[in-house]
Formats: C-alpha cells, structure tokens, sequence
C-alpha cells in the first residue's frame, strides 16, 4: 500500500513545483483635488432657478441670519432657508438652487447671491414664493478664463490613478478646505447678520464683495436693483470683510486693511495692518479691533494668537495686546463679550471690556464643543462645527446652553 | 512582533492540548510548511522567486465518516506582511483509516495583520491589511505503527490578498481613524491621498504536519 503512493506523492510535489505561481501586485494612488470645471455662461443663465423644497445639508458653507430666517450655503450648490423662530427647533423651509454660489447677503427681503460671475437678487418678502428679480451680469468676472472665455471653476474630487505622479502633473492638488472661514457682519437694522467668509456685506445702501484681490461696490438704495459700481483691487489673499461705523475692515493672510467707507461708492484705504502671514478674521468695536491668527491650511506660519488692535485712529492701528491661542478660526463679539472658535480644541467666551486682560477674563471653554465659525446672533449663538450647524443660548456667557443642531451629511472637518 | 508570534504559537499548544484530552471523533492536524511564488516589483517588472515559512494549525470534528470540519489557525510569513489567517476548515480522507489514506482539505479565512504595526506620525499613516484566502489542498496521511497519530504531507494552492497603505493626513493635528477593512479606491475621512499597494499571494504550499 506504501509502495503505490510514494510514487505518486512525488509525482504530484514535481508537478506542484512545476506550477508557477505569479502574485499580482497593484499600485493605486487616490487623492483629494480640486479639479477645474470650465462653464459656458450662456448655459448657466439659460437654466431656471426654482426654488425646491427643502433639502438635507450636506456640507455646509457660509451662515446668515436675516429675521427670523437662518440661511445656510452649500458651496457652489445653492442656499438652505430655516424658519428660526425658534432656535430650539429650526424648521427647513426650502432650497434655492444656485451654482456656483458662495456667499450671500440680505437687504430689506432682498437675498443677494453670486452665481459664478453673476450676481442675484431674490425677493424674500414671501418666504413661501421666493422670486428671481434681478441678474446683474459678468460682475464677478475673475472667474473667467480669457483665453477661452468659459469661466472656471473647481469642484471638490477624489480622484484615483494607477500613478502617483500624473497627478501633480495635470491636477490642482488645492486642498478643498483651505477655504477661510470669516466672521459676522454686524449690520444695521434692515440687513442680516453675515457669516462665514463674509464676502459680501451690506453697508449704508451698498453691497460690497471681495474675492482674493478684488473689492466690488455695489450700489442697492433700490434693494432689488442692485448696481455694480466699480472694482478696487487690495492685493492679493484676501479672506473677509467686516464693516463698522462708515468703514471696512478688511481681513487678509497678511494683514488687516481699513477702508474709510463714508463715500460708499468709493472707499478709500485708511491703513494696513501687516502680520505675518496667517488667516485671520476680525470683527471690531468702537475702540479696538480683534484679529485671530491661525495656523493650519494655507495659514502655515504656525502662529496661533488673538490680536487686539486699537484703532481709535484708524489711520494709525497699533497691537495692543496678543494672546496666544490654541487654533482660533472664527470669532464673534456681542456687546462685550468676545467668542472664539477654537477648531477641534472647542469654544471659549470671554469678558473682553479689558482688553490688557482677557485671557484672565476668560468666562468658559467648551472642549467638547469643537467649531469652526459663528454669529452671535440675538436669539442665540449660532455655530458651526463637526456636529453641523448648532445654536445655543448664551443669554449667560459663562455657561452656554445648546438648543438645536442641524445634522449635516457631510460635516466640517475641523482641524 | 517576535513575541506575539510567541504566545500566539503557546495558545495554539494550549488549545491543541485540550483537544488531546478529548476523545474522538475530533482531531487535530499541525502543519509546517513552505509557502512559494514569483512576485515581480512594481518599479523595474523584475521577477523574483519567493519561498516563505507558513504554520498552521487545524481542530476539526468528524462530522460524518472522513468528513471532518473545524477551525484553522496559523502564521503566515509573506515578504512584505506576516499574517495570522484564522477561518473554517475541512478535511475529507479516502481509504481505510489503519492504512496510509489520501486526503483533501480546504480552509478559507481572514488574514489578520494584528502582527503588523502601524507607523503614525502627525502627517501620515501606514498600515497593512489583507483579505479573504482560499487554500485548497491535497496530501496523504501515513498512520504511525504506534499509537493514535499520523504524519502528513501535503501540497496546495493558497491565495491571500494583502493591501498596504499610506495615508497623508489632511492636517498635522487630526489623527483620522484607520479604517478597520480595506478601502481602495475610497479615500477615509482625515486623509488627502491614499496610496495603496495590493498584492495578492498565488503560493504553493508544500507542508508537513502531524495529525491526531
């Protein structure tokens, strides 16, 4: 018995070695990009804005709180609109489909709202029929590739190829998150208060936006025929505007600029403020304007501090006081009271009346609260952060409370 | 990783001995072995021969007559990745149980790479997986003169996919989660780029055991 399977277990052992076996390796790279989408605006005009019913959030961009209405932007998708009666309990009205939307402003009922190079202008005053009345055309015109007259644009993509290196070679490697988030727009009675990025902001009867280098007027004595004045070039990384008493405090990644406003058609610069190079939002009183600087993203300098510069002479701005900071995005300042988002660290409020004092001033800190931007808003503070769009009650500043939060499907990551 | 390989091969020991208290029909099969390929590299296309060390150990019951089916644990050494793969077993024999019989066997399982260390720092990640193997194979069992064991030789066809990836975080401070399975093609939340390199193992295995 032995004997007859010796033989064939060595036949099979030569025969198995015989075999060859080749592996199958594989390489992939998968990556994040930007990748450029080129429009015809023709074709996009041509398209009708109806307004949808209400949409779940996916991803949100910039918040603005007009009435008692809450709107949210989904970046280069369109606008959220909440019935925030109640912050408890935000209802989600309806959605305008607008492409390539990214901010947005609300004067007197009128919602005003980039559509790649156009601006518009809706009719808010029924919330329930929200109308299209104006297209100023080619304003924010930037975004045109000359060469081909299409208008470019980029849309977040996760791309895979067999090869690591094409993708440097052909692709815009931009982050999609590299977009700066800004702050509030304090605003007079029949505007909104303007959130994230804050590029477009309403002052004494005009609509001012900037991109990275440019600010546009707009003249909208007539909310619903908004006009588009002129173009005034800043310079280069700019990220948000704040306007306050006549003038227009303009955040870049290298400095703060001060605009004299009193001529709204023209505004003139006042003053630079220059920094190292880092993202900084502002919002501002009477007396002092308080910058943060954050590392992180395009913001590499690995500066994180709040600055608090007076600007009693807003020709001269001086650093009064800087404090460092653990990784502040947004802020907010209600009354005297200053909040700061801290990213992934949380949320901290503090008594700023003293401002040689007011990192001892400190009133709470929110670890688990981790956000990214926010508006002190008059019903509640409305933050952004990994768990969507959150309000709380912060009638006491030392202890915030929290009302709702929009769930999102897509949160901000916050870093 | 030298000792857990260590106490892993002691709780195997450990388990084996139970078994050896019990009485049949349930048996116990160990296996040393060999594992062999060409794998060819992915910057120049040049082959190179590949011969790996591969322990199993298989713990089954006779389910019906020559038919046993049970668990299967072992360590298999890959070029790139040690692996615990751990699944099902089956083990079917012809012929007489006194004399010399041919068997046929087939294990399918997980590769675990609990071996295998990720690398972390504050701008990155890498680790490995792996995935679902199949390893059919054929031997013959040669009972001992003495007492109630055998001694087996085998050859077969063991396929395991492996995956090793490189993570670049999206920041310096977000520490994302490494995905508990495999994730090609998908790019896991934290992470701007992905780099994955699949290898999926065609080896001989040629081993020798005993069986109890």
């Amino acid at each position: 018995m032995k004997n007859r399977f010796i033989p064939l277990l060595v036949i099979l052992f030569g025969s198995s070695l015989l075999f060859s076996c080749m592996d199958e390796v594989n390489s992939t790279y998968t990556f994040r990009t930007m990748m450029p989408v080129y429009l015809e605006m023709k074709d996009v005009r041509a398209k009708l804005i109806s307004v949808a019913p209400a949409q779940e959030i996916e991803n949100p961009g910039k918040i603005y709180l007009y009435k008692d209405y809450l709107l949210i932007n989904e970046p280069n998708q369109g606008i959220h609109i909440y019935d925030n009666k109640n912050p408890a309990n935000p209802i989600n009205l309806s959605f305008i489909p607008i492409e390539g939307n990214i901010d947005l402003a609300v004067n007197s009922d009128i919602l005003y709202a980039d559509n790649y190079v156009d601006l518009l202008a809706f009719d808010l005053s029924n919330i329930r029929n929200i109308r299209l009345v104006k297209r100023v055309e080619d304003v924010f015109n930037h975004l045109y590739q000359h060469s081909t007259g299409k208008i470019i644009t980029f849309k977040d993509t996760v791309l895979t190829s067999e090869s690591p290196t094409w993708a440097f070679e052909t692709m815009w490697t931009v982050r999609p998150n590299m977009s700066l988030t800004s702050n509030m727009a304090k605003a007079s009675q029949s505007y909104g208060t303007g959130g994230s990025m804050a590029r477009f902001t309403l002052m004494d009867g005009h609509l001012f936006a900037v991109d990275a280098s440019t600010l546009r007027v707009f003249e909208v004595l007539n909310p619903a025929e908004p006009k588009f004045l002129k173009p005034i070039e800043l310079g280069w990384g700019i990220e948000t505007i704040f306007p306050f008493d006549q003038k227009l405090f303009i955040g870049s990644n290298r400095g703060l600029h001060i605009y004299d406003a009193s001529t709204p058609a023209a505004p003139i610069r006042m003053a630079v403020y220059e920094h190292v190079l880092s993202c900084d939002p502002v919002v501002v009183n009477e007396e002092y304007a308080f910058v943060t600087l954050r590392s992180g993203n395009f913001c590499v300098n690995g500066v994180n501090e709040l600055h608090v510069l007076d600007i009693k002479d807003p020709y001269q701005p001086k650093l009064k006081k800087a404090y460092p900071m653990l990784n502040p995005h947004g802020l907010g300042l209600a009354e005297k009271y200053l909040y700061v988002a801290e990213g992934k660290h949380g949320l901290k409020s503090f008594n700023a009346s003293d401002v040689l004092n007011i990192d001892k001033n400190q009133l709470e800190f929110i670890q688990s609260m981790k956000s990214s931007d926010l508006i002190p808003g008059p019903k509640s503070l409305i933050v952004i952060g990994p768990d969507g769009v959150c309000q709380y009650d912060y009638s006491n500043p030392a202890q915030l409370k929290k009302l709702s939060c929009i769930q999102v499907s897509n949160p901000i990551e916050v870093s | 990783m030298q000792k857990k390989l260590l106490i892993l091969i002691a709780l195997i020991f450990c388990g084996l001995q139970t078994s050896l208290a019990q009485t049949k029909p349930w048996m116990t099969q160990l296996e040393v072995g060999l594992l062999g390929g060409k794998t060819k590299n992915l910057w120049d296309e040049k082959t190179n021969q590949r011969t790996t060390f591969s322990f199993s150990a298989f713990h089954g019951k006779e389910v019906i007559r020559n038919q046993v089916v049970g668990i299967y644990l072992g360590v298999d050494h890959y070029p790139s990745v040690t692996l615990i793969p751990i699944g099902i077993g089956w083990r079917g024999f012809l012929g007489k149980k006194s004399g010399p019989q041919f068997f046929g066997g087939l294990d399918l399982g997980y590769g675990s790479t609990v071996l295998e260390k990720v690398d972390r720092t504050d701008w990155s990640s890498n680790w490995h997986e792996a995935g679902v193997l199949v390893h059919p194979e054929i031997g013959i069992k040669l009972p001992a003169k003495r007492g109630n064991w055998a001694l087996t030789a085998s050859v077969g066809y063991k396929r395991q996919p492996t995956y090793y990836f490189e993570g670049a975080h999206t920041s310096a401070d977000s520490k994302p989660k490494i995905p508990l399975f495999r994730t090609r093609d998908v790019l896991p939340k934290g992470f701007s780029s992905l780099n994955s390199t699949s290898i999926l193992y065609h080896s001989l295995s040629v081993q020798v055991g005993i069986l109890f």
